[in-house]
Order: C-alpha cells, then structure tokens, then sequence
C-alpha cells in the first residue's frame, strides 16, 4: 500500500459566460469566473475574468449506456475525468457540463482534489450551488489518497483508457515514473482493449488485495483516502439517479462509520469487520456520498 | 376421479447430456452463517416422489381462465397424495405449522403472459390461513417489482397477505442480505457476489416454491430448480452472458445454500400453462401451451427431470430442436424469440443432474416415482 498527498483544491467554481441575473444568487452562488467580455456587465459583483484558453478543457461526467451498440457487455459507458485528473492537469480544468451534469462534476472534481472550473448555463445553477454548499460542510480532507497498484504512465492515448478501466473497476492505482516495491503491483500501459487490461492487473494483484470493493452497481467510482486511524471513501454515481444499494467492502478493521450524502440524509448499515476487512451498506447512493471511517 | 398408483419411470434413452466437466466448473464461496437444517426441505421427507395432477377443466384454453374450484381440487388431492395423509388439515401441517412465517416465491419473469396464476397463489395462501398461519405471516416474493405487479396478485390473495419485491429497480441490491451469497467471478465481472433475498433468512422460517412449466433458453428448462435459486438471489444474469452459460453449476449451487435449501420445504409446480419455447418470456402466443396439470413434491430434482420430459416431449411435437441440443449450428443464426429452431445459448438441462448430484434430489428416473391422478 502506498499514499499520495493531494493538493487541498478550492471548490470548484462556476464559469459563466453570460449577464449577471438574479438567478445566479438564487442559486447560491456567491462568485462567477466570466471571461473578459463579460467584465463590464459583471462590474460591482463577485467576478474573476479567467482566459478560457488558457484552461484545459474536458467533458461532462456521467453514463451512457448504449443499448444499441454491439459490444463485448452490457454494461454501462461510464464517462470519468478521473483518469485525467490521476495522470495531473497542468493547471485549472474547465469543464463544460449541461444537461443536469454540473453538480456531478464538481462533486468529481472534489473527490480527486483538483482546481477546476464548471461551464454551466442557467439551469445547472441551483443543482450546482446546491453541491457546493454540501462540499463545503464536509470534514476537511487532508488525508492522502491510498492505491496498491503502480501505472507506469507512458503519456499515450492508451495508457489513459487503461487509466479510465482501472478508476471503473476501482482498482487503486497511482502513476508512477517507475516500479515502486511499496506497491503490491506495477504494470505498464497496455494497448488494446483496456477492459481486457483491468482484468488483467486485476488478476495480478488477486482480489482479496483489493483496498476497496464495491458490489452492487456498475455506475459507482469509489476514491479511497487516509491515514493511520481514518479511511474517507468518496462515491461518485455517474448515473441520473440514485443507486438503490451498494455494499462497500475495504481493507481494514474501521467499525466507526460516518455518512455524508448530497441532499439527503444516509446511515450505513450492516457494518461487518471481519477477516481484516470492513464491509458497509448504503441504501441509496446519490450523485456523492462521502464515507468517514475510524477505528 | 381416476388415479393411479405411484409408477417408477424408466430411463429415457438417448437422453446425452453432455454435461461440462467438473474440472471446467467455476470456483464457487458461499457465504452463510446458517446451519442445514436435520432434515432440509430439499429433497425434504419425499425425495424422488412426485404427484402429478391433471385436470382438464383447470384452465379454459381459448380465454385462459383458471377454475379456482378444480384448483383447489388438484391441490387437495395432490397434497393427500404425496403426504399419506388422509385429512387434508394433516397434510399441510407435514409442512407449515400456524406459528411460521411463510414465503411464497412466485415465478413472474414472464409476467403477466406465464407466471405463478394467481389463483394458484390464492388458493395456497387460503390453506395455509386455514390451517393457522396468520395472513400478516404469509408473503408472496420475487425479485423485480415490475413484474410483481404486472400479475394483480393482490386482487385474488386473501385479504392481509403481503406481496413483495426484493428490487424496486432492476438491479437494486437492498432486499439482499448482505452477509449471505455466493461468492464467483465467471467471466471477469466486478461484481462476484449473489446475495440472498433477505426475508429468506432474516424472517422466513418456511418457503413453498411456486414454479411454472417453461422452456428456458439458457438453462434447458426452468422449474423448481432455477425459480428457487436464480428468484431467490441478486446478480445471476451474469451467468449466461455469452452463449456457453454457466447455468448448469450455478442453479444447483444457489439452491443449495443456507437456509433457502432447509427452509424450502414443498414444490407446487403450476402447469396450467406452459412454454416451450423462448422462456422464461412468452415471445408468441404459439409457444404457450396448456399442460393443465400441477406437480407436488418436495424434491425440486425429481419434479424437474419430469419437466424436461414435457418440455422436450411438447418441442418434438412442435418439430423444435431438442433442449439437449448443444450445437452452434442453432445459436444466433435467427431471432429465437420467433424461431424455435434457434437460441441465443446452449441450453443447459444437465443443471438438473447436477444439482442431484449435490444432494438437492433424486434425478434418476428409475429412481423417481410418480403418481399419476386425473380430474
């Protein structure tokens, strides 16, 4: 096992290219980043002029699931920036994110630390203040994030979708620039079918290595962070709607568990620790669900 | 009434199941924490014998009305059979006594077209008031919600009877206990684990199993067997995503896990109506059928070896390709939810052999004995 610090990220902020109005209080949102042009109209409120070029943009979270596409299994297309965000930005993201993906993608951004700015029209506001203001009730998050396996990450296009199955499988990784023996596994990129490849790793690290499981849905990407006496475990639904069910087994005796979910109030049940794993439910799984656990 | 004595059935002869080896069967844990009980429900105190009880009138076949009297008829006359028993009270307390709590699992993946008929369910849970169990005790369960209430149970139960689902959404794993499945990765999916509906070991202490008579595409046929472990487990399509499935060892396997396999207790198998093709979905009216029978025991093997034989008997007849038929020459080349010379898979009848082989029943039919009753 091995951990990384994560740089502490501000939370994500809002990206707007148009006129203030006065559903962006509404919202409650406090502050807008606004390109240039828009300085003039945003005068006298709280805005920051950002050069959009100047960030690397990606897209919106979530799932597709494809049911007219002949391929190897059903399961469901799930759209993560984890893998850019674990391979290092080179400075703040922007990420343009519509039809009801806002708050997701900040909530992603959150769990894997990282500075980003969210391109959302009116209608993403609420749902997106709304996230923020759970992000920042949230305990602080100091701890490092935890992963057993090193990728050897080359740059390439390939080694990025091996990234992506990797974070889908939650199998924990981190990238390293070589083998390290503190680590129970180290691959390389693989070219090829990247699903192929995280069974692959998977296979060699075996399962009961595993740091973290979860059972029950396929839409569900787990982070695993912490120390000597706390493990965090931040669930991402990259779904539309919430997960009726998961059961999240870690490495670990952690008997105290703590919830934090978005818009509602959720309590593990059936906690188990056992043959040096714990293991907890959930009954439902929003778009983020923080996990505090503690000996 | 014609009835006859219990017969004991010959082999079928070139019946070759070409099952998969042992060597090639996946790595199955099970976890439970629940002890078998002295004597399992399943094959239970009549392993190998069968009551089977035709009735013609039980089903009106140009509007598939069910006659509650002549099911109710069958029902008494099936379970006075297979019990010994001469008072019909007597009979079902070799089962159920009146402080159980009883599950009744019900078959409704083909809902509303093929299922457990209403009237069927109705008719149980009437005796087993009658005989004492308290309405509020008695709970009818599947797995999926849509399917559940597309049959109106509801309507024909007595009144206080609980209708259940394990999974509000298709996959939803909270109705699953989470300290009780079996653990094995088939094909490298993420998910290994196949946890039990959870009132089957948190509250039931007897379940009746209510199966139809269909074909199967997957598994050859699906009776006893496949209703009680696949309906009674989350997580168990992956088991034939591609056309060599893994039904033939994993039926049996989750039938036998505790305490479904103590607390099992009788089989009633609905064969009112049936499907030869394209199950557990009626896909055309043509492949339903009218066997107009149901079928009593406590051993879901010896009922299921029975089942081949009308399902493959019905096949022939409707000049289908046997459900022993492994050869790809039929998988995929055509649409089997019209066609009934093709599958999407090789379908897998030996799950019944082997799931006799781990002790769930008798499937040797020299070993088996039926009796035979008609209406």
């Amino acid at each position: 096992m091995s951990a990384f610090l994560l740089l502490a990220a501000a939370l994500p902020g809002l990206f707007v290219d148009a006129d203030p109005t006065s559903a962006f209080k509404d919202a409650g949102v406090e502050c807008a980043a606004i390109p240039a042009a828009r300085a003039e109209a945003w005068k006298g409120q709280c805005a920051t002029v950002v050069d959009p070029a100047a960030l690397t943009k990606l897209p919106a979270p979530g799932v597709r699931y494809r049911m007219n596409e002949a391929r190897a299994s059903s399961a469901p297309w799930v759209d993560t920036n984890g893998a850019r965000y674990s391979r290092g930005l080179p400075g703040k993201a922007l990420i343009t994110a519509g039809d009801g993906k806002a708050a997701l993608a900040a909530a992603e951004a959150h769990a894997f630390g990282v500075d980003v700015l969210i391109a959302a029209g009116p209608k993403e506001w609420k749902s997106f203040g709304q996230m923020n203001k759970f992000l920042a009730t949230l305990p602080g998050d100091d701890l490092p994030a935890l992963a057993n396996i090193g990728f050897l990450d080359d740059g390439s296009p390939a080694a990025l979708e091996n990234m992506k199955l990797l974070l889908r499988r939650n199998l924990l990784f981190r990238k390293v620039s070589k083998p390290d023996s503190a680590l129970d596994v180290n691959v390389k990129p693989k070219p090829g079918d990247p699903s192929a490849f995280a069974y692959e790793v998977r296979q060699k690290l075996t399962d009961p290595k595993r740091m973290l499981r979860l059972y029950g849905s396929e839409v569900v990407v787990a982070r695993l962070t912490g120390n000597a006496t706390r493990r965090r475990v931040a669930l991402l639904n990259y779904s539309n709607r919430p997960v009726e069910g998961v059961r999240i087994r870690i490495l670990g005796n952690w008997p105290n568990v703590a919830t934090y979910a978005f818009g509602e109030k959720l309590d593990a049940a059936d906690v188990v620790v056992a043959d040096g794993a714990t293991e907890f439910s959930l009954p439902r799984v929003p778009a983020y669900v923080v996990v505090e656990l503690a000996r | 009434m014609q009835r006859r004595d219990f017969l004991t059935l010959p082999s079928v002869a070139g019946v070759a199941l070409a099952a998969p080896k042992t060597e090639e069967l996946p790595k199955y844990r099970v976890q439970s924490s629940y002890a078998p009980a002295k004597q399992p429900g399943m094959p239970g105190p009549f392993p190998g014998r069968v009551v089977n009880v035709h009735a013609a009138k039980s089903i009106d076949t140009s509007t598939e009305k069910v006659d509650p009297a002549v099911v109710a008829e069958m029902m008494k006359q099936g379970l006075l059979a297979l019990t010994g028993e001469k008072d019909y009270r007597d009979a079902w307390r070799r089962f159920i006594s009146p402080n159980d709590i009883v599950g009744i699992k019900l078959n409704c993946s083909g809902a509303p077209k093929i299922c457990s008929h209403p009237v069927v369910v109705a008719e149980i849970a009437k005796q087993l008031i009658a005989n004492g169990v308290a309405a509020k005790n008695i709970t009818c369960y599947e797995r999926f919600q849509d399917q559940v209430v597309s049959a109106k149970y509801p309507s024909y139960l007595p009144e206080g009877v609980n209708v259940w689902a394990a999974s509000a959404g298709r996959d939803a794993l909270n109705g699953y206990d989470p300290r009780t499945y079996v653990e094995v990765d088939f094909f490298g999916e993420d998910d290994t684990r196949s946890n039990i509906v959870r009132p089957i070991s948190e509250r039931f202490t007897k379940i009746i199993n209510v199966p139809n008579m269909k074909d199967h595409g997957a598994s050859g046929v699906t009776g006893c067997l496949k209703n009680i472990a696949y309906g009674s487990f989350h997580n168990v399509a992956r088991s034939h995503r591609f056309e060599k499935t893994n039904t033939f060892s994993f039926i049996g396997t989750l039938a036998s896990v505790e305490p479904l396999r103590s607390r099992t207790v009788l089989q009633i198998m609905d064969g009112l109506k049936g499907i030869w093709h394209g199950g557990p979905f009626q896909h055309a009216d043509r492949f339903g059928f009218y066997p107009a029978r149901m079928m009593f025991g406590t051993d879901p093997v010896a009922i299921d070896r029975l089942l081949i034989d009308i399902i493959e008997e019905k096949r022939k007849a409707e000049g289908a390709i046997s459900v022993f038929n492994r050869s790809m020459d039929y998988v995929k080349k055509g649409d089997f939810r019209k066609d009934p010379n093709t599958n999407n898979f090789i379908r897998e009848p030996g799950h019944i052999e082997y799931a006799g082989g781990l002790g769930l029943g008798v499937f040797d039919k020299f070993k088996i004995t039926v009796k035979e009753i008609r209406l």
